[in-house]
């Protein structure tokens, strides 16, 4: 994280105050968010409303990287993109509502998803990752891209009611490659979604972020929460390292 | 013995159940139980939980009683009379 610990205008108090209530967060909790930045890929109905929260509570970068423009089916749950946008880039839509909810943070697009090329890259020009990616190619760059920098990842994935979450941290927890050490076979890019269910598990990593940052709370480390909102049932399972990883075993 | 296996997202809708109860001979393997499963519920389970030799597929996480478990040729996973084994298959929706 930047060192310097940043000056809180008037205004910024003002915005911020419900938030700096959190008795462990306070002004220097905000202080921290400020300094913080934070890779979030891509911007669909999770990673959207990952930047979307980030972006409220005063995270001060964000570095956003979206491919492509805006399509009617990506209004049902990808809550940066707007009506007027369609057909426009979808990083375009998401800093522009971004902007109008908080200006006081500063926004980098990129207009490409994240691959083996430019992993390394945008992932050096922030603290935090939020892998929120619709494919495993993707899924895997940023994790050894993350991994080799030292940088935590929040992973969050859903699919139709179903969603899980858990925070990797290198060197003390599992990688993504721990948990499937092979391309998935079957997965398609399209999945069934609501976005309610996608907003519900970026709410959650959007929290993780904030406690990563502000040192509040225990991260969802070691551990992966696992929803099903058909039966409101709500799992968090023990989750370890694989012998022999080919990212972080030794 | 009898051994609950249960499903999540894509595996419950191939599945069409949410869990299954098997009836196995005792210290079966785990291997034994997910093709017992199969077996009853049918070839595109198969297919996206095990791979043509019989093994569980990687990206499938598997837990017994909440706990994680790889289960190999070499070393199987054996099942008491009660567990409970989850599945959980790859998923990357965003
Ligand atoms: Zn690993």
């Amino acid at each position: 994280m930047n060192n310097s610990v940043p000056h809180l205008s008037d205004a910024e108090k003002a915005r911020y105050e419900w938030q700096m209530w959190t008795p462990d967060v306070g002004e220097a909790g905000q202080q921290k968010l400020k300094a913080a930045s934070v890779l979030v890929s891509r911007l669909g109905g999770v990673g959207g409303t990952v930047a979307y929260y980030l972006a409220a509570a005063g995270v001060g970068r964000l570095v956003l990287a979206h491919a492509g423009n805006v399509k009617p089916s990506d209004l049902n749950r990808q809550l940066l993109m707007t009506t007027d946008w369609l057909g426009k880039p979808r990083v375009e839509s998401a800093e522009r509502r971004l902007k109008e909810l908080n200006p006081f943070v500063e926004i980098h697009t990129t207009s490409e998803n994240i691959s083996e090329e430019n992993a390394s890259s945008l992932i050096g020009e922030v603290d935090i990752v939020v892998d929120a990616a619709p494919l495993f190619s993707e899924r895997f760059a940023m994790n050894k891209a993350a991994f080799v920098q030292g940088k935590p990842l929040v992973e969050c994935a859903m699919y139709d009611l179903d969603a899980q979450l858990t925070t990797l941290v290198p060197g003390s927890t599992p990688c993504l490659k721990c948990l499937y050490p092979e391309d998935p076979p079957n997965w398609k890019r399209e999945f069934p979604v609501f976005g309610a269910v996608s907003g519900m598990v970026a709410s959650m990593a959007a929290v993780e972020v904030i406690k990563l940052i502000t040192g509040i709370g225990e991260p969802l480390t070691n551990r992966m929460l696992w929803v099903n909102l058909r039966t409101m049932n709500f799992r968090t399972l023990p989750i370890a390292q694989r012998p022999g990883c080919e990212v972080c075993g030794h | 013995m009898k051994v609950t296996v249960q499903f999540e997202a894509q595996l419950r809708q191939v599945a069409a159940i949410n869990e299954l109860q098997v009836e196995l001979p005792d210290r079966d393997s785990l291997q034994s139980a997910l093709q017992c499963v199969c077996d009853q519920l049918g070839e595109s389970l198969h297919e996206r939980l095990l791979t043509a030799d019989g093994q569980v597929r990687p990206s499938v996480m598997v837990f017994v009683n909440d706990r994680p478990v790889v289960s190999s040729v070499s070393e199987p996973h054996q099942l008491i009379d009660g567990d409970v084994v989850l599945l959980l298959p790859p998923i990357s929706g965003g």
